[in-house]
């Protein structure tokens, strides 16, 4: 077997409440947890709120730092705050789109900023890029010279993913991307999604309340409570034979 | 003529043009802007555009009513003072005292408040909210009263009140400044600018910057008002500029004693004391709501 693309040893995250001067409280909002990824897989997190999925995802992306553990990519460690060596490979993509673009800048200068930091390109490759880019993911090159208040919300998503695969990374990272977006549009993101996984190999991992959704886009399943990995495996295996109460619930299945 | 072109080929106007087309659909913040555009353009030419020297004595006409009253003359278009001094000619020539200077101070305390601003901003920790709690103590004594702390240790002078100004802005500056960008850097945005892989001047200059310039604005018109504000104060008080020189407070001052027999040398400058605090505080509150409904409107 080849080695991992991800691997999660041992990653918890505390926080830490001030209640006094001296004093405080701390709060285990995931246990120790590890896994692995495979490259060009898909990985649906799953939980009720506060689970602590997003707190993962928020650790993979390097959003977070992690209290303990390590994050590794082939291999390799990803320090917490290099963020030059984990964009390249890992990218992520927000909950609520139209907060996540600067409201101050166009469309353009915020997609050309991780190419100015991040590749060799000249200014008129970087031009090109984004414009190609911009196509991919089925907007204009028009938008280039947009402000996101002036784009839908299902075009504001795309931005965010123009974004997100603009450095062609490894993996993204989605946090309920898709809770905000109607049926239709939500369609739509998630069949570009799909597109892009097959055109470019990017492995997906993405945290999502539905069922459907998960079914449809899955390879494997991570199923959390309370902080703590319930249950990982193959969304077949889940499926057809999940082991624990709260997966069924999760998962719809009888 | 009808335009042909319906889709996407009309040019998006840049931000400023689009902050200006909001700021230009209000009359009030156009009177404002025009009003301080002359009152600006008068301070900077009043050397050549006064008719005397401010400080020309016409003995021959003490305490002459503005050209408008029955015993007035055209020669004196705003009337003289108990001297005999042209009451137009030390209005505009008082503008430099009472609107360059204190423009002047608000620009030296903007550079030096806006980085340290910055800086406090960004950085975090013990550092952060040292620096924080400080400045709410120098906050909490007003403006007025600190600089006449200054005054008091280095005498009344129109340098110390520059100093004395300076002096008081520049926490004001900080914390403002501070403020907004605390607000700002915990928001996603700038957490995907993080996720790029930008340098922290970028995400300070280019990320966090344009999105704070209303806070930064209503900063801006809040310490212009209180400098001219407290020059004026301060003149007033006779701790400022000192007599002869046409500051629009000490002409006040020199004022009380003859209200009744002269009340213009009263209501002029503080007609024009007015004006200018009135056009600066339209202008800035409507360029700030320019800017928020510039993001506002889709």
């Amino acid at each position: 077997m080849t080695e991992p693309l991800l691997q999660i040893q041992q990653v918890s995250k505390s926080y830490y409440h001030k209640t006094g001067w001296f004093r405080g409280r701390r709060t285990l909002a995931l246990e120790p947890i590890s896994f692995a990824l495979q490259a060009g897989e898909t990985l649906a997190i799953m939980g009720e709120t506060g689970s602590g999925k997003s707190t993962l995802a928020k650790i993979i992306a390097g959003v977070e730092v992690p209290s303990s553990g390590q994050v590794l990519l082939r291999g390799e460690v990803l320090e917490p705050h290099n963020y030059r060596q984990r964009c390249k490979h890992i990218r992520m993509i927000f909950q609520d789109s139209l907060r996540s673009l600067n409201l101050q800048t166009s469309i353009g200068q915020q997609l050309l900023e991780p190419l100015r930091f991040n590749t060799a390109l000249d200014p008129q490759e970087q031009q090109q890029k984004v414009i190609a880019t911009l196509r991919q993911v089925g907007l204009l090159p028009e938008h280039f010279n947009f402000y996101p208040h002036m784009l839908s919300s299902g075009q504001q998503q795309r931005v965010c993913i123009a974004r997100a695969i603009i450095l062609e990374p490894q993996i993204i990272v989605a946090d309920e991307a898709f809770v905000a977006l109607d049926p239709s549009i939500r369609a739509q993101i998630i069949n570009l999604i799909l597109d892009l996984q097959e055109d470019m190999g990017i492995s997906f991992i993405f945290i999502s309340h539905s069922a459907e959704i998960v079914k449809h886009v899955a390879d494997k399943i991570l199923i959390m409570h309370h902080g703590k990995l319930v249950e990982f495996g193959t969304t077949e295996a889940l499926l057809s034979n999940p082991q624990q109460q709260l997966t069924k619930l999760l998962l719809g299945v009888e | 003529m009808p335009n042909a072109s319906i889709y996407y080929q009309q040019r998006e106007p840049s931000p400023l043009q689009q902050i200006w087309l909001h700021m230009s659909a209000n009359p009030f913040a156009l009177a404002a802007l025009y009003t301080l555009a002359l009152l600006l353009l008068m301070m900077v030419c009043s050397a050549w555009l006064t008719p005397f020297s401010p400080d020309q004595q016409f003995a021959d006409s003490i305490s002459q009513p503005p050209s408008w009253h029955e015993q007035g003359q055209i020669r004196f278009l705003f009337g003289t003072d108990d001297l005999g001094r042209d009451l137009l000619s030390r209005i505009m020539a008082g503008s430099v005292y009472s609107l360059g200077y204190p423009l002047l101070a608000v620009v030296i305390a903007a550079l030096i408040g806006i980085p340290i601003g910055a800086w406090a901003g960004m950085s975090r920790g013990v550092q952060s909210s040292a620096l924080n709690h400080f400045l709410d103590v120098i906050n909490s004594i007003p403006s007025l009263l600190l600089a006449l702390l200054v005054i008091a240790i280095l005498g009344p002078a129109l340098q110390n009140v520059m100093l004395a100004i300076v002096v008081v802005l520049i926490p004001q500056f900080i914390h403002s400044v501070h403020s907004a960008i605390y607000d700002e850097r915990y928001q996603d945005y700038v957490m995907a600018s993080r996720l790029n892989g930008c340098s922290r001047w970028y995400i300070l200059t280019r990320v966090i910057f344009p999105n704070i310039t209303a806070p930064l604005v209503m900063q801006v018109t809040l310490a212009l008002s209180t400098a001219i504000f407290d020059i004026a104060a301060l003149g007033f008080l006779g701790l400022g500029v000192q007599a002869p020189a046409p500051e629009w407070g000490t002409m006040l001052a020199r004022s009380l004693e003859h209200v009744y027999l002269s009340p213009w040398t009263m209501i002029l400058p503080g007609f024009a004391l007015f004006l200018t605090l009135l056009s600066i505080n339209v202008l800035g509150d409507s360029i700030r709501a320019a800017i928020q409904e510039r993001v506002r409107s889709a």
